[in-house]
């Protein structure tokens, strides 16, 4: 990958943010129910959504995290990332404003990283800040990139 | 320059359609693992309060009574006099971490576990539930379904093992 001229200032932010939402996936695969008791602590979604967010939001975090790993699926991948990351930010947020006291199962029920609503908060701020670094670059600005590069991402389709 | 609008475009267009695949193969993969399990999730959400006095009820007749609420006093009081048998509400984990000396742990999710807890037999043994401190909806629960399951006397200790710690009150590790 270093030959592909990625540097290390791209792959560290990738690497992170691939990492978390693999770990965060698979945890909440682990105990869904505890993940549904989680989104339902933020009073927000209407209860018939709360267990297929429960089901499917983990699966989703996993191929999150894989695609940003592989080139073909990676602006994609970032882009989901950061729209993940900005709904954890809004949802801490209007937590705080509501004065809820949520203990997110972000992590399933590793007791490690359960987090109160403020340190929620700001954990999701840092993840949104790690995902828009790895989508720069390859989103934002894409005609930085090679005609080459740029192929590959779109499937090979000419423009 | 029209160019790079054109790709940019091309690119977003083609990235939200691979985030809409993603999302779509994630519901679907989630509902299929779900019905696999051995206790899949309704598709409807239960509050982990319906869920622990679903558990607990022995059909339509099963009345729901509210705790007495203890303040510090009482409580430290009842501990010294060995007046009744104190139940920490917090998951196991915390529990090692810490709790009030000759506590039974039962958290929320074990609650059935109380019909098999020698402790709890007696069913007319005086109980002292207790959680972290006064927000922490699992002692109130706990306590309801120890009221539900035919306990008679169990108090809700509200200030929970943060009042306690802070007290100097004893501790057990």
């Amino acid at each position: 990958m270093v030959g592909h001229g990625l540097t290390c200032r791209k792959m560290i932010p990738r690497l992170l943010i691939s990492l978390v939402f693999l770990v965060a996936g698979a945890l909440k695969l682990r105990d869904p129910l505890a993940f549904a008791d989680g989104i339902a602590a933020f009073q927000i979604f209407p209860g018939w959504s709360i267990n297929p967010l429960a089901m499917g939001v983990p699966y989703f975090e996993i191929f999150t995290g894989a695609g940003i790993l592989f080139g073909r699926t990676r602006s994609a991948a970032a882009l989901a990332a950061c729209g993940l990351s900005a709904c954890f930010v809004v949802l801490y947020a209007t937590a705080l404003a509501r004065g809820l006291d949520v203990t997110c199962a972000c992590f399933g029920k590793w007791t490690l990283l359960q987090a109160s609503t403020r340190v929620g908060f700001v954990r999701a701020l840092v993840l949104l800040g790690i995902s828009v670094c790895a989508l720069r670059g390859r989103w934002l600005h894409p005609e930085r990139m090679s005609p080459e590069r740029s192929r590959s991402d779109l499937g090979g389709r000419r423009l | 320059m029209r160019n790079g609008a054109l790709s940019s475009m091309a690119r977003i267009r083609s990235d939200l359609c691979v985030i809409f695949a993603a999302f779509a193969a994630s519901c679907v993969l989630g509902i299929l693992t779900n019905s696999l399990r051995r206790a899949p999730l309704p598709i409807v959400y239960e509050s982990p309060e319906g869920r622990m006095l679903r558990s607990v009820s022995s059909g339509s007749q099963t009345i729901f009574r509210e705790p007495e609420i203890l303040k510090f006093q009482a409580a430290l009081q009842a501990w010294k006099d060995s007046a009744a048998l104190f139940v920490d509400a917090r998951e196991s984990a915390f529990f090692e971490e810490g709790h009030i000396p000759r506590a039974i742990n039962l958290p929320r999710e074990e609650i059935l576990r109380a019909k098999t807890i020698g402790e709890l037999e007696d069913k007319s043994r005086p109980l002292i539930v207790y959680c972290s401190e006064e927000d922490c909806e699992d002692g109130r629960l706990v306590a309801k379904g120890l009221l539900a399951m035919g306990h008679a006397h169990v108090a809700l200790y509200a200030g929970g093992w943060d009042e306690w710690s802070a007290t100097g009150s004893p501790v057990e590790k």
